[in-house]
C-alpha cells in the first residue's frame, strides 16, 4: 500500500563526492571573447592588409620629424629658389623632393607624413570623445529609462537635426576670430576645435546604437540573476551591460574614426580647419583646387593617401563586423 | 517562538494590462522552516515564478500592484527601502535562475561572475573573491575548478552551468536558496545531480529552500513540504508524504496522473483537459472547475479558502472526500455524463 503511493519516478538521492564530471575535459587553451574575434580577423586577408597599411601610417606618423630628418626638409623649410619657377608655380617630382613641392615651395612628401598625424589625431581622438559621451548617456539612458532617457534622447535629436555643416563653420570661425579662442579660452583654435566640433556631431549616432542595445539588454535574464545577487545598478550598467556594448561599438567606432578624418579634411578644404602652418590632407587638397591643372601632384599625393586611409579604416572595421557576428557574412 | 524563515501572507500580485489587471498571484500564503525544503509546483502561468520574483522585488519593472506580506524572519522585504533590499538579494536570499545558460553572463569568466557576487556585498580583494569563487566551485562538485573558473559560460555543460549558479548563489551564504525550476532545462540524470547537490548543502548549510518546479516528481524526493498552485492560488498544501500518500485536490491527482509511474498498473499518462483559466477574467467560484471532473453546482459559486485538514495538510476543495486519493488510482473519475 504504502509503496504505490509513493510518488513515482523520484530522482535518487546522490552523493556529490561520488560525482564524477562527464564533461569532456576542459581546452587546453582558454580563448577569450577579444582572442576569438583576433583569431577570426586573422584570417581575413583584406583586413589585415588594411591593419598592417594603417599601423605602418602610424608609424610614419610619428617619426615623421625623423622622416624630415631623413629627407632633409622640414614641413614648412620654403625652398623658393629651387622648387618654385620664377612664374611662381611650384616644381614637380624629382630625387630629392619626392611628391614635388607645393606653392610655397614646402616638401609635399613631408608635408603628406605631417599630414597624417593630423588626421590620425583627430579622427581618433574625436572618435574617442564621441565613444565616451555616447556609451555613458545610452548607458544611462537605456537602462535607468525616465525622465533622463527622455533627456539624451531629445538632446541627441537635437543634434542629429542641426545643419552640421553650417554650425561647423558657424563654430569653428567664431572661435578662430582671437587666438583665445571661445568659451573662456578653452577653445582655442586649431586641432583642438577641429576635434571637438567633430566629437559634438558624431556621438549621437553611437548614442543611439547603445541605447538601442541597452534596451534589450537590460530584460535578459543574466541582468535579472545581477539584480538577484544584489549587484549595484551602476556596477550592472558598466560590468554587466558593457561587455555586450562591446561589438558595436567597437564596429561603430572604427566606421566614425574615417568619417572623423573626412570631416577634418571638409573643415580645412574650407579654411576652418587647422590652420596652413599645420600640415593637414584637406588643407593640401584646398590649395591643389587652385593650381592642379599645372601642379598634379598636389592633388594626386594627398588624395591618395586620404582615400587609402578612409578606405583601410573602412575595410577594418568590416573585417571587425565579420569578426564579432560570423554568421553575419553568410 | 522564532517566526518562520520565509512567511508568505495572503500575497497578490497583480500586472496592470490593457484588458484589466492580470491576477498572477491571488491571496497566496506558503512558510517556510530554516532548514527544510519547499517544493512549490504547478503548471506554467500558476503564479510560482512571479511569487518569488515578488520576494525578491525583482518585478519593480512591471510595476505590479503587490498586497500582503512576504517575511524573511519576520522582516517584510516588501516595505524595505531599496538600499537595504540590495543587502537581502545575495547575502540573506540566493536565487538560481531556470535556464543557467542565459542567466550567465555571455562574456565573463563564470570565476569572475562568482566572485564579483563577493564583492557586491563583501570587502574583499580581487585574489581573495578569485580564491572563494574557486572553492564555491569546488564545493558544488565540479572537478578542476581552478580551471573550470578560467572559463566561459558556453564552454560548460548545461548541468555545470547549473553548478556555477549555485555556487553563485550560496558563497554569500544566504538563509534562503530559492530554486525556480533549477532543472528543467536540464537531461534526468543531471536534473538528480543538482537536486542532490541542493540537498547536500541545504544539510550541510541548515539553509531553508523553495525548489519550484512543475513536476511534482522533481520535489518528491527532497521537499519536506509541497504547496500546489494553480492559477495564482495554492489548492494544496501539506508535509510532502501527506500531499503524496492521499493527495486531496482533484488538481494533485490530475498532476499525480501525468507523472510516469514506475509499476503502476496503469500504463497510459492522464492529461488534465482543457487549459489554465485567464487570469484577467478568471472564472466564477474555484478556479480549477471549468477543468475538474468532479465539479458541482457548490464550485462554481464560491472560491474555496485553504482548510487544514489534520496534520498540516490543507486543500482548497469544496467538496473533501475523507480518505479519497488514498491511492491516487483507486478513484477513479465519474463517466462523461457526470462530468457534464
Amino acid at each position: 500500500m504504502r509503496a504505490s503511493a509513493m510518488p513515482p519516478a523520484a530522482p535518487m538521492s546522490v552523493d556529490i563526492r561520488t560525482l564524477e564530471s562527464t564533461d569532456p575535459p576542459p581546452d587546453a587553451r582558454v580563448r577569450s571573447p577579444a582572442g576569438m574575434v583576433w583569431a577570426r580577423f586573422r584570417v581575413n586577408r583584406g583586413g589585415m592588409v588594411a591593419l598592417v597599411f594603417l599601423v605602418a601610417l602610424a608609424a610614419l606618423a610619428i617619426a615623421a620629424p625623423l622622416v624630415a630628418d631623413l629627407v632633409g626638409h622640414g614641413p614648412n623649410d620654403l625652398y623658393r629658389t629651387t622648387m618654385v619657377d620664377i612664374y611662381g608655380l611650384p616644381k614637380g617630382p624629382n630625387a630629392s623632393f619626392w611628391f614635388g613641392a607645393d606653392s610655397a615651395g614646402r616638401d609635399l612628401f613631408v608635408r603628406v607624413i605631417y599630414g597624417a598625424r593630423v588626421s590620425l589625431l583627430v579622427g581618433v581622438v574625436a572618435t574617442a570623445i564621441a565613444v565616451v559621451i555616447g556609451v555613458v548617456l545610452g548607458l544611462i539612458a537605456g537602462y535607468r529609462g525616465g525622465a533622463l532617457d527622455t533627456l539624451f534622447s531629445r538632446m541627441s535629436d537635437v543634434v542629429l537635426a542641426m545643419p552640421l555643416l553650417l554650425f561647423a563653420i558657424g563654430i569653428s570661425s567664431a572661435c578662430s576670430t582671437t587666438p583665445q579662442g571661445c568659451v573662456a579660452g578653452t577653445l582655442t583654435p586649431g586641432v583642438n576645435l577641429v576635434i571637438v566640433i567633430i566629437a559634438i556631431f558624431s556621438w549621437p549616432a553611437m548614442f543611439r546604437i547603445v541605447r538601442a542595445t541597452t534596451l534589450s539588454m537590460r530584460e535578459s535574464t543574466f541582468i535579472e540573476a545581477s539584480r538577484a545577487i544584489g549587484m549595484r545598478e551602476r556596477n550592472i550598467m558598466f560590468r554587466e551591460v558593457l561587455p555586450n556594448l562591446l561589438s558595436p561599438v567597437v564596429v561603430y567606432a572604427a566606421l566614425l574614426i574615417p568619417q572623423s578624418i573626412l570631416f577634418e579634411a571638409y573643415l580645412s578644404f574650407l579654411g576652418l580647419g587647422v590652420p596652413d602652418s599645420t600640415p593637414s590632407w584637406g588643407g593640401m587638397l584646398d590649395q591643389a583646387s587652385q593650381l592642379f591643372t599645372v601642379a598634379w601632384w598636389l592633388m594626386v599625393f594627398p588624395g591618395i593617401f586620404l582615400l587609402a586611409t578612409i578606405l583601410a579604416f573602412n575595410v577594418v572595421a568590416d573585417g571587425l563586423r565579420d569578426a564579432f557576428d560570423p554568421r553575419a557574412s553568410e | 517562538m522564532s517566526p518562520p524563515l520565509l512567511e508568505i501572507d495572503d500575497l497578490t500580485v497583480h500586472f496592470p494590462s490593457a484588458a484589466g489587471p492580470v491576477r498572477a498571484v491571488d491571496g497566496l500564503s506558503l512558510s517556510l522552516e530554516r532548514g527544510q525544503t519547499l517544493g512549490v509546483v504547478g503548471e506554467s502561468g500558476s503564479g510560482k515564478t512571479v511569487t518569488f520574483l515578488a520576494a525578491m522585488r525583482l518585478l519593480e519593472r512591471s510595476r505590479p500592484e503587490i498586497h500582503g506580506r512576504i517575511l524573511l524572519d519576520g522582516v517584510d522585504v516588501l516595505t524595505l527601502p531599496a538600499r537595504e533590499m540590495r543587502e537581502i538579494r545575495g547575502p540573506r536570499i540566493g536565487m538560481i535562475f531556470q535556464d543557467p545558460l542565459s542567466a550567465l553572463h555571455p562574456l565573463l569568466r563564470v570565476g569572475d561572475q562568482i566572485a564579483e557576487t563577493v564583492r557586491a556585498h563583501r570587502d574583499v580583494g580581487r585574489r581573495d573573491a578569485w580564491a572563494q569563487s574557486v572553492a564555491a566551485l569546488a564545493q558544488v562538485g565540479i572537478p578542476n575548478a581552478d580551471e573550470r573558473a578560467r572559463q566561459y559560460p558556453h564552454q560548460l555543460s548545461g548541468g555545470m552551468r547549473q553548478r556555477v549558479m549555485i555556487a553563485m548563489a550560496l558563497i554569500l551564504e544566504p538563509d534562503l536558496l530559492i530554486a525556480d525550476a533549477p532543472t528543467t532545462a536540464l537531461d534526468t540524470t543531471v536534473e538528480a545531480q543538482i537536486l542532490g547537490i541542493i540537498d547536500d548543502l541545504r544539510t550541510r548549510l541548515g539553509i531553508g529552500v523553495v525548489l519550484v518546479s512543475h513536476s511534482l516528481a522533481t520535489v518528491a524526493d527532497v521537499a519536506d513540504t509541497v504547496a500546489v498552485m494553480y492559477a495564482g492560488r495554492a489548492v494544496e498544501r501539506g508535509p510532502c508524504q501527506a500531499v503524496f500518500a492521499h493527495p486531496s485536490h482533484p488538481y494533485t491527482w490530475g498532476l499525480l496522473d501525468t507523472v510516469p509511474a514506475l509499476g503502476a498498473e496503469r500504463s497510459r499518462l492522464v492529461p488534465i483537459p482543457g487549459s489554465p483559466p485567464s487570469l484577467i477574467d478568471p472564472p466564477p467560484g474555484c478556479r480549477f472547475a471549468p477543468r475538474c471532473a468532479y465539479r458541482f453546482d457548490a464550485c462554481t459559486r464560491h472560491l474555496p479558502e485553504l482548510v487544514e485538514r489534520g496534520g498540516g495538510h490543507a486543500d482548497a476543495c469544496v467538496l473533501p472526500v475523507p480518505g479519497r486519493g488514498a491511492r491516487r488510482n483507486r478513484l477513479e473519475p465519474p463517466g462523461e455524463e457526470a462530468a457534464a
